[in-house]
Protein backbone atom coordinates (compact mmCIF):
# COMPACT_ATOMS: atom_id res chain seq x y z
CA UNK A 1 0.00 0.00 0.00
CA UNK A 2 1.19 3.61 -0.92
CA UNK A 3 0.61 6.51 1.30
CA UNK A 4 0.64 10.26 0.60
CA UNK A 5 4.20 10.21 2.13
CA UNK A 6 5.55 7.14 -0.06
CA UNK A 7 4.27 9.35 -3.18
CA UNK A 8 5.97 12.42 -2.19
CA UNK A 9 9.21 11.01 -0.29
CA UNK A 10 11.07 12.19 -3.51
CA UNK A 11 10.08 15.65 -3.65
CA UNK A 12 11.47 15.67 -0.06
CA UNK A 13 14.15 13.91 -1.09
CA UNK A 14 15.07 16.70 -3.34
CA UNK A 15 14.56 19.06 -1.03
CA UNK A 16 16.96 17.37 1.73
CA UNK A 17 19.56 17.22 -1.41
CA UNK A 18 19.16 21.17 -2.70
CA UNK A 19 19.60 22.27 1.16
CA UNK A 20 22.62 20.13 1.37
CA UNK A 21 23.79 21.57 -1.90
CA UNK A 22 23.35 24.76 -0.44
CA UNK A 23 25.00 24.20 2.99
CA UNK A 24 28.03 22.47 0.88
CA UNK A 25 29.04 26.41 -1.28
CA UNK A 26 28.59 28.05 2.10
CA UNK A 27 31.05 25.51 3.81
CA UNK A 28 33.34 24.98 0.75
CA UNK A 29 33.73 28.68 0.31
CA UNK A 30 35.51 29.00 4.01
CA UNK A 31 37.84 26.38 3.07
CA UNK A 32 38.90 28.13 -0.08
CA UNK A 33 39.36 31.28 1.89
CA UNK A 34 41.14 30.10 4.79
CA UNK A 35 43.43 28.47 1.81
CA UNK A 36 44.31 31.42 0.46
CA UNK A 37 44.52 32.94 4.19
CA UNK A 38 47.64 30.00 4.76
CA UNK A 39 49.26 30.79 1.63
CA UNK A 40 49.55 34.41 2.20
CA UNK A 41 50.20 33.44 6.17
CA UNK A 42 53.12 31.45 4.77
CA UNK A 43 54.55 34.33 2.24
CA UNK A 44 54.59 36.44 5.12
CA UNK A 45 56.09 34.52 6.94
CA UNK A 46 58.71 33.53 5.36
CA UNK A 47 58.95 37.41 4.43
CA UNK A 48 59.32 37.62 8.15
CA UNK A 49 62.54 34.79 9.00
CA UNK A 50 64.01 36.38 5.08
CA UNK A 51 64.02 39.90 7.34
CA UNK A 52 65.36 38.55 10.37
CA UNK A 53 68.22 36.85 8.70
CA UNK A 54 69.17 39.35 6.76
CA UNK A 55 69.44 42.01 9.74
CA UNK A 56 71.30 38.97 11.63
CA UNK A 57 73.62 38.70 8.07
CA UNK A 58 74.29 42.27 8.23
CA UNK A 59 75.27 42.31 11.90
CA UNK A 60 77.21 39.07 11.58
CA UNK A 61 79.00 40.67 9.18
CA UNK A 62 79.96 43.88 10.87
CA UNK A 63 81.29 41.43 13.94
CA UNK A 64 83.32 39.80 11.20
CA UNK A 65 84.89 42.42 9.68
CA UNK A 66 85.31 44.29 13.11
CA UNK A 67 87.09 40.82 14.66
CA UNK A 68 89.44 40.73 11.26
CA UNK A 69 90.39 44.12 11.48
CA UNK A 70 91.58 43.54 15.40
CA UNK A 71 93.64 40.61 13.40
CA UNK A 72 95.17 42.91 12.00
CA UNK A 73 96.04 45.23 14.75
CA UNK A 74 96.91 42.06 16.56
CA UNK A 75 99.85 40.55 14.04
CA UNK A 76 100.74 43.91 13.57
CA UNK A 77 101.57 43.43 17.55
CA UNK A 78 102.21 39.44 17.13
CA UNK A 79 99.34 38.76 18.60
CA UNK A 80 96.94 36.40 16.89
CA UNK A 81 92.94 36.95 16.84
CA UNK A 82 90.79 34.11 16.10
CA UNK A 83 87.74 34.95 13.64
CA UNK A 84 86.15 31.55 12.86
CA UNK A 85 83.24 31.47 14.99
CA UNK A 86 82.12 34.55 13.54
CA UNK A 87 83.11 33.56 9.65
CA UNK A 88 81.42 30.78 10.47
CA UNK A 89 78.52 32.47 11.94
CA UNK A 90 77.81 34.60 9.18
CA UNK A 91 78.47 31.34 7.09
CA UNK A 92 75.49 30.04 8.57
CA UNK A 93 73.22 33.70 8.25
CA UNK A 94 74.02 33.17 4.36
CA UNK A 95 73.24 29.25 4.02
CA UNK A 96 69.65 30.25 6.00
CA UNK A 97 68.70 33.03 3.84
CA UNK A 98 69.78 31.15 1.00
CA UNK A 99 67.32 28.40 1.85
CA UNK A 100 64.06 30.51 2.64
CA UNK A 101 64.70 32.42 -0.41
CA UNK A 102 64.54 28.61 -2.31
CA UNK A 103 61.51 28.01 0.22
CA UNK A 104 59.86 31.48 -1.00
CA UNK A 105 60.36 30.30 -4.81
CA UNK A 106 59.10 27.08 -4.04
CA UNK A 107 56.02 28.68 -2.42
CA UNK A 108 55.28 30.83 -5.43
CA UNK A 109 55.72 28.38 -7.69
CA UNK A 110 53.29 26.44 -6.07
CA UNK A 111 50.77 29.33 -5.30
CA UNK A 112 50.69 29.59 -8.90
CA UNK A 113 50.15 26.26 -9.56
CA UNK A 114 47.43 26.36 -6.98
CA UNK A 115 45.51 29.00 -8.92
CA UNK A 116 44.29 27.06 -11.78
CA UNK A 117 42.10 24.74 -9.65
CA UNK A 118 41.62 27.29 -7.03
CA UNK A 119 39.70 29.55 -9.80
CA UNK A 120 37.53 26.68 -11.32
CA UNK A 121 36.85 25.77 -7.82
CA UNK A 122 35.24 29.29 -7.38
CA UNK A 123 33.67 30.03 -10.11
CA UNK A 124 32.04 26.14 -9.38
CA UNK A 125 30.90 27.80 -5.79
CA UNK A 126 30.00 31.00 -7.13
CA UNK A 127 28.33 30.16 -11.05
CA UNK A 128 28.29 27.03 -11.23
CA UNK A 129 26.67 25.53 -7.74
CA UNK A 130 23.70 28.17 -7.72
CA UNK A 131 22.45 27.58 -11.32
CA UNK A 132 22.37 23.54 -9.89
CA UNK A 133 20.75 24.71 -6.89
CA UNK A 134 18.11 27.15 -9.23
CA UNK A 135 17.58 24.20 -11.43
CA UNK A 136 16.74 21.63 -8.68
CA UNK A 137 14.38 24.12 -7.34
CA UNK A 138 12.64 24.45 -10.38
CA UNK A 139 12.41 20.42 -11.06
CA UNK A 140 10.92 20.41 -7.37
CA UNK A 141 8.30 22.86 -8.01
CA UNK A 142 7.78 21.58 -11.54
CA UNK A 143 6.97 18.13 -9.83
CA UNK A 144 4.84 20.17 -6.67
CA UNK A 145 2.70 21.61 -9.68
CA UNK A 146 2.19 18.48 -11.77
CA UNK A 147 1.45 16.65 -8.48
CA UNK A 148 -0.91 19.81 -7.86
CA UNK A 149 0.82 20.15 -4.44
CA UNK A 150 1.51 23.74 -4.57
CA UNK A 151 -2.50 24.39 -5.72
CA UNK A 152 -3.93 22.07 -2.54
CA UNK A 153 -1.38 23.81 0.11
CA UNK A 154 -2.37 27.66 -1.25
CA UNK B 1 35.64 22.38 11.54
CA UNK B 2 39.14 23.44 12.53
CA UNK B 3 41.14 21.07 10.65
CA UNK B 4 43.10 21.21 8.00
CA UNK B 5 41.06 22.84 5.33
CA UNK B 6 41.88 20.25 2.54
CA UNK B 7 40.90 17.59 4.89
CA UNK B 8 37.97 19.35 5.75
CA UNK B 9 37.14 20.11 2.64
CA UNK B 10 37.04 16.26 1.88
CA UNK B 11 34.92 15.88 4.62
CA UNK B 12 32.57 18.26 3.06
CA UNK B 13 31.99 16.45 -0.42
CA UNK B 14 31.87 13.33 1.54
CA UNK B 15 28.89 14.49 3.59
CA UNK B 16 27.11 15.63 0.01
CA UNK B 17 27.90 12.22 -1.31
CA UNK B 18 25.96 10.59 0.82
CA UNK B 19 23.09 13.43 0.85
CA UNK B 20 23.20 12.65 -2.96
CA UNK B 21 23.14 8.76 -2.18
CA UNK B 22 19.78 9.34 -0.27
CA UNK B 23 18.81 11.18 -2.95
CA UNK B 24 19.12 8.89 -5.30
CA UNK B 25 17.22 6.23 -3.53
CA UNK B 26 13.93 8.16 -3.83
CA UNK B 27 14.60 10.02 -6.87
CA UNK B 28 16.13 7.75 -9.77
CA UNK B 29 14.09 8.92 -13.46
CA UNK B 30 15.34 10.04 -16.32
CA UNK B 31 15.58 13.36 -14.85
CA UNK B 32 17.79 12.22 -11.70
CA UNK B 33 20.39 10.81 -14.23
CA UNK B 34 20.31 13.77 -16.54
CA UNK B 35 20.84 15.62 -13.41
CA UNK B 36 23.72 13.19 -12.54
CA UNK B 37 25.62 13.96 -15.61
CA UNK B 38 25.02 17.14 -16.23
CA UNK B 39 25.66 18.82 -12.44
CA UNK B 40 26.31 15.69 -9.75
CA UNK B 41 29.21 14.43 -11.77
CA UNK B 42 31.09 17.71 -12.81
CA UNK B 43 31.00 19.46 -9.26
CA UNK B 44 32.52 15.97 -7.57
CA UNK B 45 35.05 15.67 -10.52
CA UNK B 46 35.26 19.59 -9.75
CA UNK B 47 35.53 19.41 -5.96
CA UNK B 48 38.17 16.38 -5.81
CA UNK B 49 40.55 18.66 -8.46
CA UNK B 50 40.67 21.57 -6.20
CA UNK B 51 41.00 19.48 -2.89
CA UNK B 52 43.54 17.60 -4.36
CA UNK B 53 45.57 20.75 -5.50
CA UNK B 54 44.79 22.50 -1.83
CA UNK B 55 46.10 19.25 -0.35
CA UNK B 56 49.42 19.47 -2.09
CA UNK B 57 49.34 23.41 -1.70
CA UNK B 58 49.04 22.81 2.14
CA UNK B 59 51.65 20.10 1.72
CA UNK B 60 54.27 22.83 0.78
CA UNK B 61 53.27 25.14 2.60
CA UNK B 62 53.92 23.15 6.02
CA UNK B 63 57.00 21.68 4.73
CA UNK B 64 58.13 25.51 4.16
CA UNK B 65 57.31 26.61 7.49
CA UNK B 66 58.72 23.67 9.01
CA UNK B 67 62.56 23.85 7.06
CA UNK B 68 62.96 27.33 7.53
CA UNK B 69 61.98 26.88 11.28
CA UNK B 70 65.82 27.95 12.89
Amino acid sequence: MTDVADIHADIEALKEFAGALTRYRHAEREVADRGDYQIAATRASLEEKASQWRSLLAQRQADLATCQSAAVTDGQAGGRADCHAEAAAVQEAEERLESISRWQQQVEDGASAFLGPSSRFRNLLDVDLPRTEHHLLAIIDGLEDARGIRAARS
Amino acid sequence: MAGRPHEDGEILLRELGSAWSKTQEHWHDDMASRFGRSHWTPLVDESRSYLRALGECMELLTAAERDTEY
